[in-house]
């Protein structure tokens, strides 16, 4: 298990200035991101406002985990070399390197440990979870920053048709959420268990059945579960409370990591069981307590 | 693209292409600094420079050049000769 001893989240509409951005992140550090995009400003933003007042420790590790990483940029840079016919931008070079938004965001919160960008398609959150547990319990850090961070699709269209949703059923956004997790309880608002991960949603509906949960149990999907993964799940979990934190806050890939902080910020209590899916069919519970 | 025309005014001289490099390196540096605070004279990337660039942002200022101006610097060596200050840089956009 890890303590939850610290969250934060930046979700703001696609079209929002990146100048608006910058100036969000300013607010937090006084180091100038001058070649920092879109995508690197979003993830700083949600982990600034995730730390502020904790002072992580040096050797807290970093796990930015993302669906697409930066997009734009990579957008920007074929664009550019296919198009155009052009050499791409170095900014914009550099920028499509999977690591710089979690090289801006240890530079920014002075976290020179342990640095990883993680991605795993729908399950990338879920997946960045698995190891930063496993080096939890290996010994190998004693505390993590965790973030889930993307920018939104490129057009209505194109989202809705990859997940073959009805048109308007869910605001895209963009955004990245951040939990700062720790090995100790002492202080910590909440905890994480380990990411499970199911074949089937009745194996899932299974297990929810051996797990000792809290009286009052929240409960909220990511986008691809279907009516039948939720009709299993919510059988076994009769009495919960349901939370469509995408309909609150919008969607954008990795959006579970939204999930958890939206559902710690609420004043609720209990814990949240969240369910998220891939295209392999592949189903992974989340469980989160809230003290 | 576009082309400079060649004048015989020496580029150094041009006040009008001085401000255009200074306003091209600055947007695509996205430098926080007034074209008026950059002297014609001093040293782009001298530590002591109020500019702050590095290695990374003359590889990006060469190529904003290059996209811009159609000119092209070959090699690390001309690109020292010809950043070291905006007249230089300047002088080698429009030669006498």
């Amino acid at each position: 298990m890890m303590h939850i001893h610290g969250h934060g989240s930046f979700v703001g509409p696609p079209v929002a200035d990146v100048k608006a951005i910058k100036a969000e992140v300013s607010r937090y550090t006084r180091i100038h991101f001058r070649r920092a995009n879109r995508f690197v400003l979003i993830a700083l933003a949600g982990a600034c406002r995730c730390v502020q007042g904790h002072d992580p420790a040096p050797a807290t590790a970093i796990y930015l985990t993302t669906e697409n990483g930066n997009l734009g940029d990579t957008e920007t840079v074929l664009n550019q070399i296919f198009h155009k016919h052009e050499f791409p931008m170095p900014y914009n070079f550099i920028n499509t390197m999977s690591n710089t938004a979690s090289f801006y965001v240890a530079q920014s919160l002075g976290l020179p440990g342990r640095n990883v960008t993680f991605s795993s398609k729908q399950l990338s959150f879920e997946r960045g979870l698995e190891l930063a547990f496993c080096d939890m319990a290996m010994g190998g850090i004693q505390s993590a920053l965790i973030g889930g961070a993307d920018e939104a699709c490129f057009s209505r269209d194109q989202f809705e048709a990859k997940f073959q949703l009805p048109y308007g059923q869910y605001e895209m956004v963009e955004g990245s959420s951040w939990l700062l997790l720790r090995r100790t309880a002492q202080g910590a608002l909440g905890a994480l268990r380990p990411p499970a991960t199911f074949e089937s949603a009745a194996a899932a509906a299974a297990w929810i059945g051996r797990q000792a949960l809290p009286d009052t149990v929240h409960l909220s999907y990511g986008i691809l579960p279907n009516a039948a993964d939720r009709e299993t799940i919510g059988q076994a979990l009769a009495d919960a409370v349901p939370m469509d934190y995408i309909a609150e806050r919008g969607y954008f890939d990795s959006a579970t990591a939204c999930g958890v902080t939206h559902f710690l910020e609420q004043g609720a209590t209990g814990c949240l069981v969240h369910v998220n899916k891939d295209f392999r069919d592949q189903l992974v519970l989340l469980v989160v307590e809230k003290y | 693209m576009e082309r400079v025309v060649q004048f015989n005014m020496k580029g150094s001289l041009d006040e009008a292409l001085k401000t255009r490099i200074k306003q091209l390196i600055v947007d695509n540096c996205d430098l926080d600094i007034e074209l008026s605070d950059i002297d014609d004279e001093a040293p782009l990337f001298d530590r002591a420079s109020n500019l702050e660039l590095d290695s990374i942002d003359a590889l990006q200022i060469s190529i904003a050049i290059q996209n811009t101006f159609g000119i092209a610097i070959r090699d690390s060596k001309e690109m020292r000769r010809v950043m070291k200050s905006i007249n230089s840089f300047a002088d080698h956009i429009q030669p006498a």
